[in-house]
């Protein structure tokens, strides 16, 4: 190391006795090293380059003559440099700048996020004043840590640490507990609909009806009571009762519709985006932004290692549109209100299936409006708890609720 | 080397005196095979691949080996690297 920053240069001695040479210069303090012997006439090796005339001269009185060889280390790195002054300068402000910039923040890395998006976490953190351009020996991570959860009470924890001018936060989410209290009291199932019993799979306490059975809403499908011989226990039903029922439905819409018409009217614009900048670069304001559709298209440079740069290029095309009414076609509304019936029955039920449908389609007042009949198959049970009350209160009496 | 001198030298071995510094004799550290550190020499005699020949207060040091190379040279000390088969004093230069 030593060598490399105080420079070297090489020497080839010639002469007779060159190992006299090496007596020479150790008589006379020269340091030397990397001693080689080609030959026996010659010997080569390093000496720092201000001690080249002593070696030479101490080397004449040993009688050899010293030849120069390579150069090398620091000081002949630099020499080129000394003439290209405006280079020197340019490397030494560099190394200045590397030195300085590293202090502030030009990457935010997001690690450990599943569930929030990682432009809300970012968004968060521009908010706290971290993002590009931050000082980083500003930023404290316990008190970062704090406001963020405030801001974002799904993060558990988090860290922020910073390695030169990138900001690695690593987020731990907060895990979702299922918080709702588990209900393993005792219980019955009732029908949450009138049908026709299709099926009965009992797995806790005894079925009150079987198939075929009619049933209206809240009667008792499955009891949570079982009787024995010596008396009554008390368990949690538990089964799946599924009945076939019908479900009405009305829907309607318009007969008229309002739709866009493009003019075919469109302007461009371009944006450079730096930070929290936005700067347009070209295009006119001529066109009224409130009947346009707006299509953006962005390109965010990147570094070769794929992290974000704030530097954003934003494409803008505004295409002017009309709003106009369009009569509906009695067909397409058909289609649409028995679609969307459906669907929406079904959402309705627990589990099941549409078995038969029945529609009528009628206009009223400038609506179409359908009425439908769903033949469904569906699951009807609902689970309710049994109330027990006092001794004292029933004398021993087992309420049940939603027992007819 | 005369009688004066081989009574100093006793005398000092009865003394417990170190001999290094009363008689500047050379001394010699070898690192395993592989180095070899020569304190208080008076300069290099010969020198090549296989046989370096230092010389000292106690005579000519000679060292045998393969690839010897010196590493650094100063007034004080020698070190070589290389394999070292042999070390051995030559004669009295005294």
């Amino acid at each position: 190391m030593t060598h490399f920053l105080r420079g070297y240069r090489g020497l080839r001695i010639t002469g007779a006795e060159p190992v006299r040479c090496l007596n020479r210069f150790a008589e006379q303090a020269l340091a030397f090293w990397r001693v080689r012997q080609p030959d026996p006439l010659h010997l080569e090796l390093r000496i720092y380059p201000k001690d080249y005339s002593k070696a030479e001269q101490a080397a004449l009185r040993a009688m050899c003559t010293v030849e120069p060889l390579d150069e090398g280390g620091l000081p002949s790195l630099i020499r080129p440099l000394k003439k290209r002054r405006i280079l020197l300068i340019g490397v030494l402000l560099s190394a200045l700048l590397a030195l300085f910039l590293q202090n502030f923040i030009w990457v935010v890395r997001i690690e450990g996020n599943k569930t929030i998006p990682e432009q809300t976490i970012r968004h968060a953190l521009t908010e706290e004043g971290v993002g590009f351009g931050s000082w980083g020996p500003g930023i404290s991570g316990p008190l970062l840590r704090m406001r963020m959860q405030l801001r974002l009470p799904t993060i558990d924890w988090m860290a922020a640490n910073r390695s030169g001018g990138v900001l690695t936060v690593i987020v731990e989410e907060r895990q979702n507990a299922d918080t709702a209290p588990k209900e393993n009291g005792p219980a019955n199932i009732v029908a949450s609909r009138a049908g026709i019993i299709r099926s009965v799979s009992t797995l806790g306490g005894t079925a009150a009806v079987e198939v075929g059975d009619a049933v209206l809403t809240g009667q008792l499908l499955i009891s949570g009571i079982t009787t024995w011989e010596s008396g009554s226990q008390l368990t949690r039903a538990c089964g799946e009762v599924y009945a076939l029922t019908c479900r009405q439905i009305t829907v309607k819409m318009p007969q008229q519709r309002l739709e866009k018409q493009e003019t075919g009217r469109t302007e461009h614009a371009l944006y450079l985006i730096f930070g929290r900048n936005r700067r347009k670069i070209f295009g006119n304001s001529s066109i009224s932004h409130t009947g346009c559709d707006k299509i953006v298209n962005r390109e965010v440079c990147t570094l070769p290692g794929g992290d974000f740069l704030p530097l954003i290029l934003e494409q803008v095309e505004y295409r002017e549109y009309e709003i106009r009414e369009a009569p509906i076609d009695e067909r397409t509304a058909r289609e649409a209100l028995e679609r969307f019936a459906v669907r929406t029955v079904r959402s309705q039920m627990i589990a099941g299936r549409v078995l038969q449908t029945h529609f009528e389609l009628t206009k009223e007042q400038g609506c179409y409006v359908l009425r439908g009949e769903l033949s469904c198959e569906e699951m009807i049970s609902k689970t309710v708890p049994i109330s027990i009350l006092g001794e004292d209160e029933a004398n021993g009496e087992i309420h049940q609720r939603g027992e007819n | 080397m005369g009688n004066n001198h081989r009574w100093l030298r006793a005398l000092a071995q009865k003394l417990e005196l170190p001999s290094e510094l009363l008689f500047g004799d050379p001394g010699i550290e070898l690192s395993g095979r592989s180095a070899l550190t020569v304190h208080r020499h008076r300069g290099i005699a010969a020198y090549e691949a296989d046989c370096v020949r230092i010389l000292s207060s106690l005579g000519m040091l000679r060292v045998r080996g393969s690839g010897l190379q010196i590493l650094r040279m100063n007034r004080e000390s020698i070190v070589l690297l290389g394999r070292i088969d042999e070390l051995c004093f030559e004669g009295e230069t005294g």
